[in-house]
């Protein structure tokens, strides 16, 4: 029996409210209207726009170019007219610009495989022009994908991430199990686009042996060198930081590249099938929610159209939150699109959120034992309110904002995010 | 910051159960039956302490907040903080003392110090201090005022040289104090000796049932001792009590007692007997209804260890010195002087370790 690794100190466990997984993915409709949003981040830069209103366009076509830092190239996501050009909030608070497109024509990349490219041939800078190009993302923080190979100095590991830690899963392992062959020929195309020596496929839960069998075949077959580890389902292992402190590897000494499998997936459509990013794997899921499902979908898909997809809400949801529930933000309109860091919606119920109204800090000293950063967050919190934030500058540094302090404080304080915003007007200040 | 956005949509958006109102709900759930045995021992004269202590709580705390901050605002707490001042009452006692201890804890503890939150000092403990300095005569102990003489010493049990312990020191009449050992307690014990304890070759002395029943009980909180027991179960298992605080306190009383004994008799098995310490002047209620207010206790685990350790020594040397019968309100009080330094102590270490593992 293998050691299940787990990151020593604080964490939580959120089993109870389970979501049914383990069903197999489907392809969504395409949509009528779909909305492309230009940044996915709040550091990302403007692409500039490469078409008009009223333009048509066909499936796949460059709607906006990444020129500078940070942008992200943007594609069509379905063929159609473009309608309008607007401004949107975007769920993480952050205003973008976007773009309507109204379907039409036909579809040209749709089923249509013509043939695959011979990536083999390609070297480490063509290989991150193909991805820039496609516009493939990091689906879990949004980073375009060609940038983070181009900071990767050194890496010698790839680290698939599909471990699942809150009772929310990240969905990864499903897609992992469903597109192996993709995942594994995306892992070989980074391999080839980076300094990777070697895989290391992160799981989650009990000992999957029928997945290990299929991952040494496709290992095998793409000439990988591969480890399997299984991680405990404390929240937040998920995090790199706690991957990493898990293994118990030095992190200067053994860089890692962090990679989830809808990612991974995104890098072999683009390399391989010639297919920008303008695909994302979407989990629905949440106790309002009347079927649960795993949707491959196009980007810019308005959420309210899946939604009623899976078969509408039970009853009126409280919220509905996106990705992590404990960390990412939430919508308050339906219309609001699927974009590339889009991984799961969740509606969610009162008693599934407990919302309360923040109350005084009753020094419960819940926070402090969770903390997985052994910090003091009820500390923070003070010092915060008192402006002398000297003192936790560095805690303030090392926290990751997983949002497992405000998970448990029992005067329902949002420790987590007065952290996170100090840190960015703190960035602020020093740019 | 405390003027916080209320919003929905400020992650995370999901939560533990626990909240700080619910812990004292349920603290306050696992109570009242406590409280309603208090009342089948001591009828009348127990409604009227429990109804006032926490009458007054909380028409102090509604008072007082709306004359200091200008809004009707009753806290939870107050609620907790009335039980928990009655605990600590003798059934005898004239009804103006927990009056005035419950005005003290609320308006001169918890409000002039800020709130709930801010204080500093166990509000429910500093209640009780108040009463025993004021009112000592009135606060002592009327032990088996049931009077409930159902049988005559035996003399061969642990139970009766603890009770000519108290005999000794409280000079009262041996006739009051041979009703400890009764009729209800031997009939269980032998049950109890025959059907569990004897199979198992032990044997369970005469005079714990008395306890656990609270028909010895000095005060209204003592008599529920065994509902105290289950009490606590409850809330460690629900996990709403620092748990750190009554491990420590508790294995630390054990030792010292074990060590030195409880200096209320000469009969070296009796004064170093664990389960004696154990139903003895309130500790159990001490550890885990006293001591683990979350406002004031430290924040940090190594601390909460270091205050449930401190706690136990000072109930120790009050017990051990029948100082006061109630040593728990004292020795909490006394160590929450502390546990600023403490947190701070702990947090200066824990940074420094942290800067040296960086
Ligand atoms: S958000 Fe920061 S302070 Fe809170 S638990 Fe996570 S790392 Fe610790
Ligand atoms: S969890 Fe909340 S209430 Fe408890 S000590 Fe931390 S900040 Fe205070």
């Amino acid at each position: 029996m293998r050691r299940i690794k787990k990151f020593r100190h604080g964490g939580l466990y959120q089993r109870g409210q389970a979501f049914v997984g383990g069903q197999s993915i489907e392809n969504a409709y395409l949509p009528n209207h779909a909305l492309l949003i230009f940044r996915e981040h709040e550091a990302a830069g403007e692409p500039d726009l490469a078409v008009n209103e009223g333009q048509l366009v066909n499936e796949g076509q460059l709607l906006a170019k990444a020129t500078r830092n940070n942008a992200l190239n943007v594609h069509a996501s379905i063929p159609g007219i473009v309608r309008k050009i607007m401004t949107i909030p975007s769920p993480e608070g952050f205003n973008t610009r976007a773009l309507v497109l109204s379907l039409q024509g036909h579809f040209k990349l749709n089923g249509a495989i013509s043939g695959k490219r011979p990536w083999q041939s390609l070297n480490r800078h063509e290989l991150s022009f193909v991805l820039q190009e496609k516009g493939v993302a990091c689906t879990a923080t949004g980073l375009g994908l060609h940038q983070i190979l181009g900071n990767a100095h050194g890496v010698d590991t790839l680290i698939i991430n599909a471990i699942d830690s809150t009772n929310y899963p990240a969905h990864e392992i499903v897609i992992l199990e469903e597109y192996l062959n993709e995942v594994m020929e995306g892992c070989a195309i980074i391999k080839k686009a980076s300094t990777v020596q070697s895989v290391l496929v992160a799981l989650s839960g009990s000992r999957n042996q029928k997945l290990e069998v299929n991952i040494a075949k496709a290992a095998e077959s793409f000439d990988l060198q591969y480890r399997i580890e299984y991680f405990s389902d404390k929240y937040p292992q998920a995090f790199p930081h706690q991957i990493i402190s898990a293994l118990g590897v030095n992190k200067n000494k053994n860089p890692c590249l962090f990679l989830v499998p809808g990612t991974l997936y995104a890098v072999y459509n683009a390399v391989s099938l010639n297919r920008p990013h303008i695909d994302q794997f979407v989990t629905f899921g949440g106790d309002v929610l009347k079927h649960h499902q795993l949707l491959k979908v196009r980007i810019g898909t308005p959420v309210g159209r899946l939604i009623e997809e899976c078969g509408g809400f039970i009853h009126a949801p409280e919220i509905i939150a996106l990705n992590n529930p404990m960390v990412n933000g939430c919508i308050s309109n339906l219309d609001t699109p699927v974009s590339k860091t889009t991984r799961s919606v969740w509606a969610l119920s009162k008693s599934a959120t407990r919302l309360g109204v923040p109350d005084n800090c009753i020094r419960c000293g819940a926070c402090i034992q969770v903390c997985p950063e052994r910090l003091d967050p009820y500390l923070m919190y003070k010092l915060l309110g008192s402006g002398s934030i000297e003192k936790i500058r560095g805690q303030l540094d090392a926290c990751t904002s997983c949002g497992a302090c405000s998970y448990v404080c029992r005067s329902r304080i949002p420790l987590s995010v007065h952290f996170k915003n100090k840190k960015k007007e703190k960035l602020k200040d020093e740019q | 910051m405390n003027n916080d956005r209320i919003s929905k949509s400020i992650p995370p958006h999901v939560h533990t159960w626990q909240t700080g109102r619910k812990s004292i709900w349920i603290a306050v759930l696992t109570l009242i039956p406590v409280i309603a045995w208090s009342i089948v021992l001591f009828g009348l004269p127990a409604i009227y302490i429990w109804g006032s202590t926490i009458f007054t709580a909380l028409i102090t705390d509604g008072i007082s907040s709306l004359v200091m901050h200008k809004k009707f605002y009753v806290s939870d707490a107050s609620v907790l903080t009335g039980i928990l001042i009655a605990a600590a009452m003798p059934a005898t006692v004239p009804l103006y003392i927990p009056i005035l201890a419950s005005i003290f804890a609320i308006l001169v503890v918890r409000q002039f110090f800020g709130g709930v939150g801010s204080n500093w000092m166990n509000p429910a403990m500093a209640g009780i201090a108040f009463a025993y300095v004021n009112w000592p005569q009135s606060m002592l102990p009327q032990l088996n005022p049931l009077n409930w003489q159902l049988d005559t010493l035996t003399g061969a049990s642990p139970m009766a040289a603890i009770q000519e312990g108290f005999n000794a020191y409280y000079n009262t009449s041996p006739s009051i104090m041979s009703g400890l050992i009764s009729g209800a307690d031997q009939a269980v014990t032998s049950f109890l000796n025959i059907w569990i304890f004897n199979p198992l070759h032990a044997k369970l002395p005469e005079g714990y049932v008395n306890f656990l029943l609270g028909l010895n009980a000095n005060t209204l909180g003592e008599a529920g001792l065994l509902f105290i027991i289950l009490g606590s179960i409850v809330l460690i298992s629900l996990n709403l009590v620092k748990i750190e605080i009554p491990a420590a306190l508790f294995i630390m009383y054990l030792v010292l007692v074990k060590i030195f004994g409880l200096g209320i008799s000469d009969l070296p098995t009796v004064d170093t007997n664990i389960l004696t310490s154990l139903t003895m002047g309130g500790f159990l209620l001490c550890t885990f209804y006293y001591a683990t207010d979350p406002v004031s206790s430290p924040v940090t685990r190594a601390g909460m260890i270091f205050y449930g350790i401190l706690v136990a020594f000072l109930f120790y040397i009050f017990s051990r010195h029948r100082a006061f019968i109630e040593g728990g309100a004292f020795a909490v009080i006394i160590a929450n002087i502390f546990v600023s330094s403490i947190d701070k102590l702990v947090i200066r270490i824990k940074i420094l370790l942290r800067s040296k593992s960086a």
